[in-house]
């Protein structure tokens, strides 16, 4: 099971990618959150750390020479993953310190290791680079649920459109909208207005959020009665694993 | 004045970006152009513009060489960088231009995207030639930034918030400074947006190494402007934001960095 989060930039997608990921492993699930971006934060919305999540990324960055390369999904999952709340296993895809696709060292992008397969139970909730770019790189890869984030400025949603058309060329399964950042009504039908007749999670603006990241704590474990926190856990039954 | 502005996404770029630009205009009265390599839209609406998307035409460039293998591209003879900026970059608010990166719309014709983004290119450079100011937004996150876009800035801006998760890109970004074409000659600063505490500027410098030029507040009318896709100079032109930027202008021409 395979499941894409995809957005702007600064949508909302790492803190919904980890949420998702620790709702799922509370529901019994074994799930790996898979952190995408070459400027990779996800650590920080599971709740790692921001020490236990740059120490991740050095072990990244530290891997190249003769370094004997890690080309299965088990051995990167093994190699460049730390264990995060709730049972939820990260695994970093990039490395940050040379301005290329993918990762140097085994030569893999985050596109080739969701066309490896994984173990049959394993969900993978794979946390994009922000934009279209990793989406439009999928080629025959197919995933089994797209997550697009969007908060209800213009420039979000345009990205949105973009990504739900692209979404569905590259998974069979559910695409569904996750509405950030939702102030009042209007907020909600210009959401409405551009994705028209999608499955949509409306999350409201919610100082929880920010307070959270900025004490460097998961939303989860610091405010997990906050209306975003708790409307963004409902995500995981409208997708197939949940 | 050449600066690009570079940070996590949805730190504030282009917002800030486009600000800046119109003030510059305004401050100096120079002519400004504002040049978007972003592959998302962004820049075009915090000028003021309505278009998304206004790729350059191929026919701007042509190939030097015979042998495609080691052919190159020049501005077709005749074409300065300059008349391609007054003719195909669209005039924004201030009389600001905006020059945009070839977009990606789609699957379209290989060929002619390849050839407007070497248009893109040529005319970016060429700028560099004359006295224009030169105001880059370039694509967030950390690695795109030095795929060559902003070889043009003789300062990048990181705009950063002052949470982990934006401080830890400022301090990446500020770690691979010198990885430009332009290495190590290019100035490297930030600006703390989106600040709530007076410390922000502070905290940002401290984790990121940064020298910190200013701080912009948080201010909900950015937040208005762009769920109505206008311009937060037209939407509301003496919010605090629009105020912060208009210091951070007179700093930088006054040789801040």
């Amino acid at each position: 099971m395979k499941i894409a989060v995809v957005g702007k930039g600064g949508a909302g997608k790492t803190t919904t990618s980890a949420i998702l990921a620790r709702t799922l492993a509370r529901a019994g699930h074994r799930v790996v959150a898979l952190d995408c971006d070459t400027n990779p934060n996800l650590g920080l919305s599971l709740g790692l750390g921001i020490e236990a999540t740059e120490a991740l990324l050095s072990v990244r960055d530290a891997v190249g020479g003769d370094v004997e390369h890690a080309k299965t999904w088990h051995q990167i999952v093994e190699r460049f993953g730390a264990d995060a709340p709730d049972g939820v296993r990260l695994a970093m895809v990039s490395k940050i310190d040379q301005p290329e696709f993918g990762c140097p060292c085994c030569g893999i992008s985050p596109e080739q290791l969701l066309g490896l397969d994984i173990p049959e139970g394993t969900v993978v909730v794979a946390d994009f680079e922000a934009g279209l770019g990793t989406l439009t790189r999928l080629g025959e890869t197919k995933v089994d649920a797209v997550v697009v984030v969007t908060d209800p400025t213009v420039k979000s949603l345009e990205v949105a459109v973009r990504a739900a058309g692209l979404a569905e060329e590259h998974t069979s399964g559910p695409v569904v909208i996750v509405a950030n950042r939702v102030i009042d009504d209007a907020d909600r039908q210009s959401v409405e207005r551009v994705l028209l007749g999608r499955v949509l999670v409306v999350v409201p603006d919610d100082l929880a959020i920010p307070a959270a990241d900025r004490a460097d704590v998961a939303p989860l474990d610091a405010s997990p009665d906050a209306p975003a926190v708790v409307a963004l856990c409902g995500l995981a039954s409208l997708l197939p694993a949940g | 004045m050449r600066i690009a502005f570079i940070g996590k996404g949805g730190a504030g770029k282009s917002a800030i970006a486009g600000i800046f630009c119109r003030l510059l205009a305004q401050e100096t009265g120079q002519p400004v152009v504002a040049i978007d390599s972003d592959p998302l839209p962004g820049l075009a609406i915090s000028l003021g513009l309505p278009t998304f998307d206004t790729p350059l035409p191929p026919e701007l460039v042509e190939q030097v060489g015979d042998d495609p293998a080691t052919a190159t591209w020049q501005l077709r003879p005749g074409t300065s960088a300059t008349a391609a900026v007054e003719q195909y970059a669209p005039e924004g608010g201030d009389g600001v231009r905006l020059l945009q990166w070839g977009k990606l719309h789609g699957r379209g014709n290989v060929q002619v995207l390849l050839q407007s983004q070497e248009a893109f290119r040529l005319i970016v450079n060429g700028l560099t030639e004359t006295d224009r100011h030169m105001v880059g937004d370039l694509p967030g996150g950390t690695r795109q930034p030095f795929f060559g876009w902003g070889d043009f800035a003789d300062v990048l801006v990181v705009v950063a918030e002052a949470t982990p998760a934006s401080m830890l890109s400022a301090k990446r970004l500020a770690n691979l400074r010198g990885r430009t074409g332009r290495g190590r000659d290019q100035v490297i600063v930030a600006i703390a947006n989106k600040a709530v505490d007076p410390d922000d500027g502070e905290r940002l410098s401290r984790f990121s190494g940064l020298r910190v030029l200013g701080a912009v507040p948080h201010d909900a009318a950015i937040g208005e402007a762009e769920r109505v896709g206008v311009s937060l100079l037209d939407h509301s032109p003496a919010a605090p934001a629009v105020e912060a930027v208009r210091s951070l202008v007179v700093a930088m021409q006054e040789g801040a960095p």
